[in-house]
C-alpha cells in the first residue's frame, strides 16, 4: 500500500474513477517517492499532469504499487508566482513527463533539467497550456 | 589511430514506422555513447483543442491521437468521460469493445512484428506477416465499418452492433487467422537469422524496467508480470480466460516470443466474447453537463494508456490529459541503446514497438580529422542488412 503520513496531508478527495487523490501540504511529494522506494514498494509512475487553476497550479501524479495492485493519486498545489516543485525524475522515469508538465505550463522541476519535450527548442510561444495563453499574443496569423 | 565519434539524427522520417521522432545518436566506432530522444515532431495540440470541444466531439480527437491505436484512445477517453457522468454502460458494449480491442492487438502485433523482420532485412517475412495481417483488418472493416478509424465507440457504449450474419464472417476469419499465425510462430520462433539479429540485443533489465517505468509487451519481456486486463480489468475483461505471457530476458526476442504467444491470446479472447456476448442493448445516452475528475487506464497494444479527465461544470473537459504508451517507453529505448552498434539501432528501437519514427540521415563527424559525412535512410538500413548476413 502506498501510504503517506497523515501529517503531510491536506485533504483528501476521490476521484470519480474510485481511486484516492492524496492533496499535499507540502509543494513536493518527492520525500514521499523516495520512502515508498527505500521501503521496497514496487512503484510505477503513470502519468504526471499539470493543471492550471488559474490562482495557482497543481501537478497531478498518479502512481500504482504493483505489490499489492493499488493506485493512488497525489496533487501539489503551486503558486502562480513561483511554480516549482522538486523533481522525482531520477526515482521514477518521470524527466520527460516533468519536462513536459514545465514546458507546456511554465512550472519549475527542481533538479530535472529536462524543460524542453514536445515543443522546438526555438520555441517563443510561451506556455501554450495555461489559460491565460491565447494564440494572438504570441503569432500574427 | 583517429578517433571517429560519429553524431547523428535518426529521423524525423522513418522509411518504416510512419511516424516522425528523431533520436540523436553520438558513436564512437561503431558503438553508441550516448543517445537522446527529441520528441515533439506529431505533436497537434490535442489536450488544447480538446478544451474546447464538447466530450463528444473529443472522443474523435481521442481517436486520432494513434492510427494503428485509435480504439484504444477512443474507447479509454470515453471509459474516463464515464466514470464521471457515472453512467453504466451496457455489458454487450463492454463485450464489443473487447473484441474491438483484441482485433486491434492482433492487426497491431502483426504489424510490429512485420516491421521488425523488415529492420532486420527478412523482407520474405514482413510481407507475409502484412499479408495475414489483412484477414485481421478485413475483420475490422466488417464490424465497425472502417480499417482505421473504427468510430466504435460513444460516451456510454458502442455505435455498431455484432449482427448473426458478422459473428459468422468473424469466426470464418479466425479459422483462416489460426494457421496463419501458427506459422509466423514457427518461422519466428525458428529462423536463424531473426534468432541472431534480436536474441541477447537491447536488453531492458528489470531494475532499468521498474525504474523507467515502461509498460505492456516492453515491460513484460523484462519479468514485470503485469497486465491491466488481468490485474485490474476492465470492461468484459473480467469475465474472460486468458495468460499473461511473460519473458524475463529483456531482449528483442523475448519481445518477439512475448508478442506473438499473445496474439494467440487475442483469437482465445475473440473466440470467447463471440461465444459469451450477451444480448442487450449497447448505448446507455449521456447528456448535460458534467463535473467531476477521473483517470482511465486500459491495456492497449503497446502497454498502459492513460487518459485523465476534469470537466468543471460544462460539457468541454476542463483539462484532459494522455499519456500514450510511447511515451513510457521511450526512455529505456534511448538508455538501452548506448553500447550496441550501429547497425542494431533500427532492431532495437523498433523493439519496444515505438509509436514514432526516425532514420532520415546520418550525419557522421569527425571531430579530430573536422570532417563529417552524411548518410541517408538507406545507408543505415543496409548496414543493419549487412549485419544480419554477417550473424546468419
Amino acid at each position: 500500500m502506498l501510504e503517506i503520513d497523515s501529517k503531510l496531508v491536506k485533504e483528501e478527495q476521490q476521484l470519480k474513477s474510485g481511486e484516492k487523490l492524496i492533496l499535499l501540504k507540502d509543494s513536493s511529494c518527492r520525500t514521499i517517492v523516495q520512502s515508498w522506494i527505500e521501503n521496497g514498494r514496487d512503484v510505477h509512475l503513470s502519468s504526471v499532469v499539470g493543471i492550471d487553476n488559474v490562482d495557482s497550479f497543481q501537478v497531478f501524479y498518479y502512481f500504482m504499487d504493483r505489490s499489492d495492485n493499488t493506485t493512488l493519486a497525489i496533487a501539489v498545489d503551486l503558486s502562480t508566482e513561483n511554480p516549482t516543485t522538486d523533481t522525482i525524475g531520477d526515482l521514477l522515469g518521470s524527466t520527460v513527463y516533468e519536462g513536459e508538465v514545465a514546458e507546456m505550463f511554465g512550472i519549475k522541476f527542481e533538479g530535472n533539467e529536462i524543460s524542453n519535450v514536445f515543443l522546438p527548442e526555438n520555441w517563443v510561444g510561451g506556455y501554450p497550456l495555461r489559460k491565460s495563453w491565447k494564440k494572438e499574443d504570441y503569432f500574427n496569423d | 589511430m583517429t578517433k571517429d565519434y560519429t553524431e547523428f539524427n535518426l529521423g524525423p522520417q522513418h522509411p518504416a514506422l510512419k511516424e516522425p521522432e528523431t533520436f540523436r545518436v553520438v558513436v564512437e566506432g561503431e558503438r553508441i555513447v550516448k543517445a537522446e530522444a527529441i520528441l515533439g515532431h506529431t505533436h497537434r495540440g490535442i489536450e488544447k483543442v480538446a478544451e474546447e470541444r464538447d466530450y463528444n466531439k473529443a472522443l474523435y480527437l481521442a481517436e486520432r491521437i494513434c492510427g494503428i491505436c485509435s480504439f484504444s484512445h477512443n474507447a479509454n477517453f470515453a471509459r474516463a468521460v464515464e466514470f464521471v457522468a457515472e453512467v453504466e454502460v451496457p455489458e454487450r458494449a463492454q463485450y464489443l469493445r473487447v473484441l474491438v480491442a483484441e482485433l486491434e492487438r492482433l492487426h497491431s502485433h502483426m504489424l510490429w512484428v512485420g516491421v521488425l523482420a523488415h529492420e532486420i532485412g527478412f523482407d520474405t517475412f514482413y510481407l507475409l506477416v502484412w499479408n495475414d495481417r489483412e484477414v485481421v483488418m478485413d475483420m475490422l472493416e466488417t464490424l465497425t465499418g472502417n480499417r482505421v478509424n473504427y468510430g466504435m465507440n460513444n460516451i456510454g457504449g458502442v455505435r455498431a452492433d455484432l449482427t448473426p450474419k458478422i459473428k459468422k464472417m468473424l469466426k470464418k476469419k479466425l479459422e483462416e487467422l489460426k494457421p496463419r499465425l501458427s506459422n509466423i510462430k514457427d518461422i519466428a520462433f525458428n529462423n536463424k537469422t531473426i534468432i541472431s539479429r534480436s536474441k541477447g540485443i537491447g536488453i531492458i533489465s528489470k531494475d532499468m524496467a521498474r525504474k523507467t517505468c515502461v509498460t505492456g509487451p516492453t515491460a513484460r519481456s523484462s519479468g514485470i508480470d503485469w497486465d491491466l486486463r488481468r490485474d485490474q480489468p476492465y470492461f468484459a475483461y473480467e469475465n474472460l480466460d486468458f495468460e499473461v505471457p511473460v519473458s524475463s530476458s529483456g531482449d528483442v526476442y523475448s519481445k518477439i516470443i512475448l508478442r506473438i504467444k499473445e496474439l494467440f491470446e487475442s483469437v482465445s479472447i475473440i473466440e470467447q466474447v463471440l461465444e459469451k456476448i450477451p444480448d442487450g442493448k449497447i448505448m446507455t445516452n449521456v447528456r448535460g453537463k458534467l463535473s467531476g475528475k477521473a483517470v482511465s487506464r486500459i491495456e492497449a497494444p503497446r502497454g498502459e494508456n492513460f487518459h485523465y479527465v476534469d470537466f468543471r461544470g460544462q460539457k468541454e473537459p476542463y483539462r484532459m490529459k494522455v499519456r500514450a504508451p510511447t511515451y513510457a517507453n521511450v526512455v529505456s529505448s534511448v538508455e538501452v541503446l548506448v553500447g550496441h552498434y550501429i547497425s542494431d539501432i533500427p532492431v532495437i528501437v523498433a523493439a519496444n514497438d515505438p509509436c514514432f519514427s526516425c532514420t532520415d540521415r546520418t550525419l557522421i563527424i569527425d571531430r579530430d580529422q573536422e570532417r563529417y559525412q552524411v548518410l541517408n535512410s538507406k545507408d543505415l538500413r543496409r548496414a543493419s542488412i549487412e549485419h544480419s548476413k554477417e550473424v546468419s
